[in-house]
């Protein structure tokens, strides 16, 4: 930013943090935008890995890719989430700020999950495959349950 | 070690009366296969059970409650009920209940006492089940651990919480009897039908409702924003924008098996209850036939949304 603005926009973000109000470094819109972003991606990935267990897509040689994929995507998820934005346009729950500690740990057992499968889907091993999918998703659940707002709360509906 | 041979021996009678008690009450680890007759009623009444979704409401589990023992509150737009206490517990359960007392409420929605159930036990489901079904769901039921714990008042907003109404109510909208399969259908789609109008009980969450609590006919598996616990329900009809007609017969047997639907997100809340507790433990060919019978139901345009 401009020299001559940086002292007085230093003093009114330090203002508006002593009154209280959440400052966003990002717009939020932006933020919502990227981390929607983030989430139908992974779904892309967890949704081709369904549609291979279900015969729906030939290529069975896919899987290691999407979990791959699958597991590098949820690296971010911490980083995409980490800026508050206000309750306005999204599912994300005040709560994941409230309970950030809690957040962190239900996107470290994802990783874990998540990196399994990244490693199984190489195998070929549909059942294997499949077995370690329902402990993937059973980790996104988790997180959805406590820090996505249901549908009938949610801003689309 | 010695010793051991000579004990087993003596007790062989009672531990393997023991072990197969045991062996009946454990669920199938993976039941791919439904029950034959060569199981017991038990084991066949587990598996019509899980077709049912599990019963969740009568199980609190968010407050670890104890498998079948009532207590949960489930919200309605007419106040909240508690699921009451159905394992064998001869005092706050259905111990002293007889078969026919059991049949009788699950197809008449009638008490032993001969008070009337309200609606939201969908006796208006079960109704449908057949004899052979109900008399393996209870011998099943007998083999649950007994809990004592007593059941817990309903809490409705007058005047639904009158039972003297719900006679009104069921001569208006309860329409009790048997399951009746289509000749024009297949023998899979009659399955599919059967678990699903008469076990599944989908239509009672995803069929929208009347002011006075009843399912509204013309929107049949069309959605509804006062689910059970204020849970939206999705239309589950086949309808290609605002129903799940982009579904295949193979995304629809998938979610109902994993709860993982075709675009990568996850089942919530009450049906996500449901698939753990039913539905991720029934045969694919169960599965296929509630799938193929989803794609018969008439797709119905309704966009389950707040009024804005």
């Amino acid at each position: 930013m401009k020299v001559e603005l940086f002292l007085p926009m230093t003093a009114m973000l330090a203002a508006l943090s002593i009154l209280g109000v959440s400052v966003a470094r990002a717009d939020d819109a932006a933020a919502i935008g990227y981390r929607q972003k983030l989430m139908q991606a992974n779904g892309f990935h967890a949704a081709s890995l369904g549609a291979i267990l279900k015969g729906e897509w030939p290529y069975k040689e896919d899987a290691a890719a999407h979990a791959r994929s699958l597991a590098t995507n949820v690296m971010l998820i911490a980083h995409a989430f980490k800026m508050q934005t206000a309750d306005v346009k999204t599912d994300a729950k005040p709560e994941i700020w409230k309970e950030w500690a809690k957040f962190e740990d239900k996107v470290k057992a994802l990783e874990t999950e998540t990196a399994k499968l990244a490693e199984v889907a190489g195998s070929g091993d549909l059942k294997a495959i499949g077995g370690q999918m329902q402990k993937v998703g059973g980790a996104c659940k988790s997180c959805h349950e406590d820090f996505r707002k249901p549908k009938e709360q949610s801003y689309k509906n | 070690m010695v010793l051991l041979p000579h004990v087993l021996r003596r007790h062989a009678g009672a531990l393997l009366i023991h072990l197969s008690l045991v062996i009946a009450a454990v669920p199938l680890a993976h039941a791919a296969e439904r029950p034959g007759p060569a199981e017991t009623a038990a084991q066949r009444g587990e598996y019509v059970f899980r077709l049912a979704g599990g019963c969740g409401c009568h199980t609190d589990y968010k407050n670890k409650g104890a498998l079948l023992a009532g207590g949960r509150a489930i919200k309605t737009p007419f106040g909240t009920v508690f699921g009451t206490n159905i394992t064998p517990d001869p005092e706050t359960g259905l111990g002293r209940w007889s078969e026919e007392d059991f049949i009788r409420a699950m197809t008449q929605g009638v008490r032993k006492d001969g008070e009337d159930l309200f609606p939201v036990f969908p006796y208006s489901s079960f109704t449908r089940m057949s004899e052979g079904d109900l008399k393996d769901m209870w011998a099943y039921l007998k083999t649950v651990p007994p809990v004592r714990r007593e059941n817990r008042p309903h809490e409705l907003l007058p005047p639904f919480g009158m039972r003297a109404g719900l006679r009104l109510w069921k001569s208006m909208y309860f329409m009790p009897g048997p399951f009746h399969p289509d000749s024009a259908q297949s023998e899979q789609v009659n399955r599919g039908a059967y678990i699903v109008q008469a076990l599944g009980h989908c239509a009672e969450c995803h069929t929208p409702r009347n002011w006075m609590g009843a399912p509204k006919p013309e929107l049949a598996y069309a959605g509804s924003l006062d689910g059970p616990e204020g849970q939206l329900a999705p239309n589950i009809t086949p309808d290609a924008d605002t129903g799940i007609g982009k579904w295949s017969v193979k995304d629809i047997a998938y979610f109902m098996r994993t709860g993982s639907k075709p675009d990568g997100d996850d089942a919530e809340g009450l049906m996500s209850e449901m698939i753990e507790h039913g539905y991720s433990r029934i045969a694919e060919a169960d599965l296929a036939a509630i799938a193929a019978y989803g794609k018969t139901l008439a797709p119905m345009v309704h966009k389950v949304a707040k009024k804005k």
